[in-house]
């Protein structure tokens, strides 16, 4: 048995210390199981989306099905479809897949909330003008966006980018709205990102709201449904999915996306740069590693390496050696940078980083009324009214 | 005589002078690549406009900020008109330095309309010049100074003999524009068109890109479409954006003054240009 003092979510627990046999997930994921041959449940979801999601020629048949609706759907209009860019890899090659490979015209919509990686940004400049794309970029307010942040620190969860993960949200759906486009594609994939337990990334309006009620200071603008800024909760989703039809795809989950293979072909179609690791294409994630490192004892890429891993896409061995490493992008310049920028000093942000550990759970959120509704949460996923995975984010991996 | 221009729409980030001179430094070197005479980079490129660490942090002129442009000059061969913090005598300005191909230092200009925002940050310039080079003088003064009200700072200008007029800026819009609208309207198109007009200047603007956080101005973003005019209409024009910079080449011919003092003061009235009539 090994003795190590597992700490999940900043917290030292009794358990005992293991690690996935399949992937590299180990003690210190919130809600890991292991069956009795050492694999994880979040290999048993995995296994599980790859039925529902099949890729190869099954998978194209289904993304066909959807291409054909959403040609449809974009008849007489100026684009079929929004599709939601950062300058990252998984966005670009959905951008040039929705172009090159579905013969789709899409708005590209941005949110930008102040930390954009200027080399994502470059990279979303020349992806859209290659592909005669148009780009439009929502911007938050400075004002509520750097307050948010704040907010999420102080709060001492490891959410730390929920502002940034609604307004991206809320900007997609807003400017569907306003152009009148019923779906939004989106470039997440199971199969490289793998699924967050739900404490490292509860992604809630009203938690949102119950946050910055609790450390904020100024009011959030209010939600208009063609400028909706950080409001983005049930109301909302039902609102834009039931009254306005928009659906949310994901065409990575059909498609044979190969990580290697698609970053050598946005590089050489696209002049593409790398913008340093994955979700890079935003700064402050750089303090977001460090925070869920050094406080919480999260390993995000653990999490995503694990996915890479059940997928092919990397060798065990590598993804064993990475895990709980220090990530490239904790660069200390950089995480200045961040403190700087919201305006805090050292000090400030060391006190917030002594404040006891968190989860949502601490918080008001949605959790309750979500478990409530388990079964229309389930038709929903089935019906794309809301992403296919958020079933099980919520009720298969729920910790 | 032709000049071929680099507008270089720089990304500003606020208070993040490495960073800034870096992606600085980059369109420099393009510039010089694509064999441009002259490169015009923004207003404040330093710290950006009203951050509040200019206060600590700003240098003097010349100082190691400057130097890393009088450096760059002379490496490549190049003339450039750079907006940056000045501290001077325990005051700080908002001033633009013309550097030469051989890196010198010929003109400084501090900016004198300014918002009064600035005024916590910025004290006011004190001297308009022109200098002469071989396109011809060159006059340098910075975005707001060419505000419909403050035009008399770029008719001076044109009264001094200036062929071109640099105007290194920072042009702001609020955070809710966005690239299906024409961010700025005339504000500036038609004060830089009135001036190129009636003194038959080459009007160049380069504005900064980037999302402002720091100061009066947070809420509102800088989103390029830098401008170049000439007394027919526009010669090139930047695009839309907020988070990447880009190089903006033209070339064209250098305007030739007609008129010179009392001259211009008989044209400008011939034009219906009265200073006095509404007093």
């Amino acid at each position: 048995m090994d003795k190590r003092v597992v700490i999940v979510n900043g917290k030292p627990t009794n358990f005992e210390y293991q690690v996935c046999s399949r992937c590299v997930q180990d003690s210190t994921v919130p809600g890991i199981k292991f069956d009795k041959y050492g694999v994880c449940n979040f290999c048993h979801i995995h296994d599980k989306l790859e039925k529902i999601f099949p890729n190869g020629e099954a998978g194209r048949k289904i993304l066909d099905k959807y291409i054909e609706k959403i040609k449809k759907s974009g008849q007489g209009k100026k684009y079929d479809c929004v599709v939601g860019i950062s300058g990252g890899r998984d966005s670009t090659y959905l951008l040039y897949l929705t172009v090159k490979e579905f013969g789709l015209r899409p708005l590209a919509v941005h949110f930008n909330d102040g930390f954009d990686n200027p080399v994502a940004g470059e990279n979303m400049v020349k992806a859209t003008r290659k592909l005669g794309v148009e780009l439009r970029t929502i911007s938050s307010d400075w004002r509520e966006a750097k307050e948010l942040k704040i907010d999420f620190l102080k709060a001492s969860v490891p959410d730390l980018n929920m502002g940034t993960d609604i307004g991206i949200a809320s900007s997609l759906y807003g400017v569907a709205c306003k152009e009148n486009l019923k779906y939004i594609l989106i470039g997440q994939s199971f199969r490289t990102e793998g699924i967050k337990p739900l404490s490292w990334s509860f992604f809630d309006g009203r938690y949102l709201k119950s946050v910055h009620k609790k450390f904020g200071k100024t009011p959030l603008r209010k939600w208009k449904p063609e400028d909706p800024g950080f409001n983005f909760g049930v109301k909302e989703l039902l609102y834009y999915s039931l009254i306005k039809g928009i659906r949310t795809i994901t065409p990575m989950y059909y498609w044979d996306y190969n990580r290697s293979a698609a970053t050598e072909l946005i590089q050489k179609e696209l002049d593409w740069v790398y913008p340093g690791a994955h979700y890079y294409d935003d700064l402050y994630h750089s303090l977001i590693k460090y925070v869920h490192r050094v406080k919480f004892n999260i390993d995000m890429n653990m999490n995503s390496d694990s996915a890479l891993v059940r997928s092919g896409q990397m060798t065990r061995e590598t993804a064993l050696e990475r895990a709980h490493g220090i990530y490239a992008i904790e660069d200390p310049k950089v995480i200045d940078l961040c403190i700087k920028r919201l305006g805090l000093t050292r000090e400030q942000f060391d006190e917030y980083m002594s404040y006891p550990p968190k989860t949502f759970r601490d918080y008001d959120t949605i959790y309750n009324l979500i478990r409530l509704f388990k079964f229309p949460i389930y038709v929903f996923s089935k019906l794309n009214l809301i992403p296919r995975i958020t079933y099980d984010k919520y009720f298969n991996v729920g910790k | 005589m032709k000049i071929k221009i680099g507008m270089a729409q720089l990304l500003v980030e606020g208070g993040e002078p490495e960073r800034n001179f870096n992606r600085a430094e980059k369109l420099v070197v393009e510039a010089a690549q694509q064999n441009c005479d002259l490169v015009l980079l923004p207003e404040t490129i330093d710290f950006a406009w009203t951050h509040p660490s200019v206060y600590n942090e700003a240098q003097p002129i010349p100082g190691k900020f400057s130097y890393i442009f009088t450096e760059l000059a002379k490496q490549h061969n190049i003339y450039i008109c750079v907006g940056l913090s000045e501290r001077s005598n325990e005051k700080i300005y908002n001033t633009a330095i013309l550097i030469n191909k051989y890196g010198d230092i010929i003109l400084k200009y501090s900016k004198i309309n300014l918002l009064e925002v600035e005024h916590p940050f910025y004290e006011v310039g004190t001297k308009l010049e022109v200098v002469d080079t071989e396109f011809g003088k060159i006059g340098v003064n910075i975005c707001a100074d060419n505000y419909s009200g403050a035009l008399s700072i770029g008719h001076t200008l044109g009264r001094m003999g200036a062929n071109i007029l640099l105007s290194p800026s920072s042009w702001t819009v609020d955070y809710c524009v966005t690239e299906e609208m024409d961010p700025y309207k005339d504000k500036w198109k038609k004060p830089l068109q009135s001036l190129a007009s009636l003194f038959n200047m080459l009007v160049v603007s380069t504005t900064s890109v980037g999302y402002i956080v720091g100061g009066p101005y947070e809420g509102k973003k800088m989103v390029g479409c830098s401008l170049a005019v000439n007394k027919n209409g526009i010669i090139k024009e930047g695009h839309f954006n907020e988070f990447a910079g880009e190089l903006v080449v033209f070339e064209t011919d250098v305007p030739k003054n007609k008129f010179k003092g009392t001259q211009i003061s008989d044209y400008l009235s011939s034009r219906g240009v009265d200073y006095y009539s509404k007093m």
